[in-house]
């Protein structure tokens, strides 16, 4: 298990050089001085000279790539242009909320998908099988900006007044107190990491209001993920409920299934105890995957309804050509994307011995 | 030795035209595959048929036309739509446009940039793929390393990244913001089609037929198109296809983030994107767009998957 957790990472360490490598190359082909966009009005040739002295940017391109790595290294990601702040500063405040946001709807995709998949599986051919299927094929075609909004009107038009109806924008209603987790646990002395961790997982609303006991704040945050959540959710819920399907179909074509069935164990006990089991390995790597649908969904699915986080701002940088934040936000879209494929896989080889042994 | 050779000559037109009859006929048992087809279809008829089914223009304003509102709702004479006001039955944007024009003129546009994205994707991704395989060693190597570097992004934010850089780098040519779109999503796409052309060729190199050819003098360039293409095809089509469907959707998706077509192009996710605050007072200008850019996608994912089913017998249960 040693060796392939090696060798998996030994791959992965060109992969990430490549994506850096790709994104240095397009932000330094990109028109705009940066002494002017930093200093604006105040940009003389003298200043701008002493500047790029300051900053590097008279060396040899390969020098300057060098020094980005280390930038990189140190969480530097550059200064937004339009916000005249530290782009990672950015990124903490806003991650976490993207991250409860993918979080829910990755649960929501897996558990709704698994039990579709195993649903129809068990009952092929069926109105159950073909209706699920149906429902799957409809699932990927729809756009995450259509399906959000759609929900939208109806959960908050269409219903309105009702019991089901739901908040369509917004993290917590608005006036709905949330106290930040060093507030609500008496901790406003504490300093440092420890706090910064606090503050990290204070904006994640319902994770937070969970573990300090916020339970008005809790209901009301989780009634506004739904709808974000089902938005974002489907696709992959859509293929994850396919490959479900398939993986189970061909486990339960193997010869130690008929054995089960033969020894005269129960159907539910072949289907839960034997078949479902080995199924669900190649959904494992379906549902890393779909990781990367579900942070390209993100942009859409917080811009629609209004949500803080990294995907409405990456929307808010596209609009006003901030494109130091566009490049960051891609650069570490793509580490936390790798990162996730690189778990999936070793993961997988956790589970099954045979991909390691290869 | 006449007479046989005009039978196996014979034999081979005869399977010849009946293999693609039998392919045809595979693919139209498959019920996803034909429920594409009519899908598609109606979407390719509905755009060849713009200008015949409505007498309006993709970007006419309706200002002064009587009955006409802004962002007025559908109005249907069959469905009770009194017979005294004009007939839309998309209703009319937010600049008193013609929905249903916008649509279907959108569609033209949709099926367009599908086609013309995956196409391009497909021609170098091909070509990427194929001298990869063949020449092997540290070109395929450094080759395959960069397409791995671009299949490590999640597509959409790559996609958003190249059109944004593009657009920044104000290149002469590239200007029109759609087309700088359709580029970064091509771009994007061709590690797909590069890996499944590279895989033939590395399991049909070494094969008995196309050894037999290379000793009877056949050029590598024959080799590769005469030999090797044909049989990477069933692949590339199958992947084209579902291409096809996520290039749609790509596109619609810049548009929607103000990246890709700009009003007052008919284009359906530039015509959500516009209108997404008014989705509470107007819904019908997200709903038919939503409905019309669903339904393509779903014709070719359906279709794809059923090219796939029929052609792949490994699939067939």
């Amino acid at each position: 298990m040693l060796a392939f957790i090696g060798r998996r990472l030994l791959l992965t360490i060109p992969v990430v050089f490549g994506i850096i490598l790709l994104v240095f190359t397009l932000t330094r082909l990109l028109p705009g001085d940066p002494c002017i966009a930093a200093l604006q009005e105040r940009a003389t040739p003298a200043l701008c000279e002493a500047f790029r002295q300051r900053f590097g940017l008279d060396e040899p391109i390969p020098v300057q790539f060098v020094s980005y790595l280390g930038d990189l290294a140190t969480g530097n990601l550059g200064r937004s242009i339009q916000q005249g702040r530290d782009v990672s500063q950015i990124i903490v405040e806003r991650l976490p909320v993207t991250l409860e946001l993918t979080l829910f709807a990755l649960t929501f995709a897996t558990v709704t998908g698994v039990l579709l998949g195993r649903l129809a599986a068990r009952r092929r051919n069926s109105p159950a099988d073909v209706a699920t299927m149906m429902l799957a094929n409809l699932g990927v075609s729809i756009p995450v900006f259509v399906l959000g909004l759609v929900l939208a009107y109806f959960f908050a038009v269409v219903l309105r007044g009702s019991p089901l109806s739901l908040p369509p924008s917004g993290l917590l209603s608005p006036g709905m107190r949330h106290e930040d987790l060093a507030i609500a646990w008496g901790m406003q002395g504490v300093v440092g990491f420890p706090r910064a961790v606090m503050d990290f997982v204070s904006n994640m609303t319902i994770i937070s209001a969970l573990i300090s006991g916020q339970w008005e704040a809790l209901l009301d945050g989780l009634r506004h993920i739904i709808l974000p959540m089902v938005a974002l959710g489907t696709i992959p819920m859509a293929i994850i409920a396919r490959m479900t399907r398939s993986s189970m179909l061909d486990v339960l074509g193997l010869d130690y299934i008929r054995t089960a069935r033969a020894k005269g164990a129960s159907e539910r006990l072949v289907i839960g105890r034997h078949a479902f089991r080995n199924a669900l390995l190649p959904v494992v790597t379906v549902i890393g995957l779909s990781l990367g649908a579900l942070l390209s969904g993100a942009v859409l699915t917080e811009t629609i309804f209004r949500l803080p986080g990294v995907g409405s701002a990456l929307f808010e940088a596209i609009g006003s050509r901030d494109y130091i934040v566009v490049q960051a936000f891609t650069l570490v879209t793509a580490l936390v994307y790798v990162t996730i494929n690189l778990i999936v896989d070793l993961s997988y080889a956790y589970l099954d011995p045979r991909i390691r042994l290869r | 030795m006449t007479a046989p050779t005009t039978t196996a000559d014979h034999i081979g037109a005869q399977a010849g035209s009946s293999l693609l009859r039998d392919t045809i006929g595979s693919i139209l048992r498959q019920r996803s595959a034909v429920a594409g087809l009519v899908l598609l279809g109606i979407i390719v008829s509905g755009a060849l048929l713009a200008d015949v089914l409505t007498p309006y223009g993709p970007a006419q304003q309706l200002t002064t036309m009587e009955g006409a509102e802004r962002l007025g709702a559908p109005c249907v004479h069959l469905l009770g739509c009194s017979a005294d006001r004009p007939q839309f039955v998309m209703g009319l944007d937010e600049n008193t446009r013609d929905v249903f024009t916008r649509i279907l003129h959108g569609a033209r546009l949709s099926l367009v940039i599908g086609l013309a994205t995956v196409g391009i994707a497909i021609v170098v991704g091909t070509l990427i793929g194929a001298f990869a395989g063949f020449l092997g060693g540290w070109v395929d190597n450094i080759v395959m390393r960069i397409m791995d570097v671009l299949l490590a992004f999640p597509a959409l934010v790559l996609v958003i990244f190249l059109a944004t850089s593009l657009d920044a780098l104000d290149i002469p040519v590239l200007t029109d913001r759609l087309i700088i779109a359709m580029l970064a999503i091509g771009i994007v796409a061709i590690p797909v089609y590069a890996r499944v052309m590279r895989a033939s060729v590395l399991s049909i190199r070494e094969r008995e037929f196309v050894l037999a050819s290379r000793a009877l003098g056949e050029s590598q360039a024959g080799i590769l198109f005469r030999r090797v293409l044909p049989n990477a095809l069933t692949p590339l089509i199958v992947q084209g296809t579902l291409g096809i469907a996520t290039a749609i959707l790509e596109v619609a998706a810049l548009s929607f983030l103000g990246l890709g077509a700009q009003p007052p192009t008919a284009e359906w996710g530039s015509m959500i994107g516009n209108v997404r605050n008014l989705v509470f007072s107007a819904p019908h200008l997200i709903i038919f767009p939503g409905v019309a850019l669903s339904l393509s996608v779903l014709a070719f994912n359906l279709l794809g998957d059923g090219i796939r089913d029929a052609l792949d017998p490994r699939l067939n249960r």
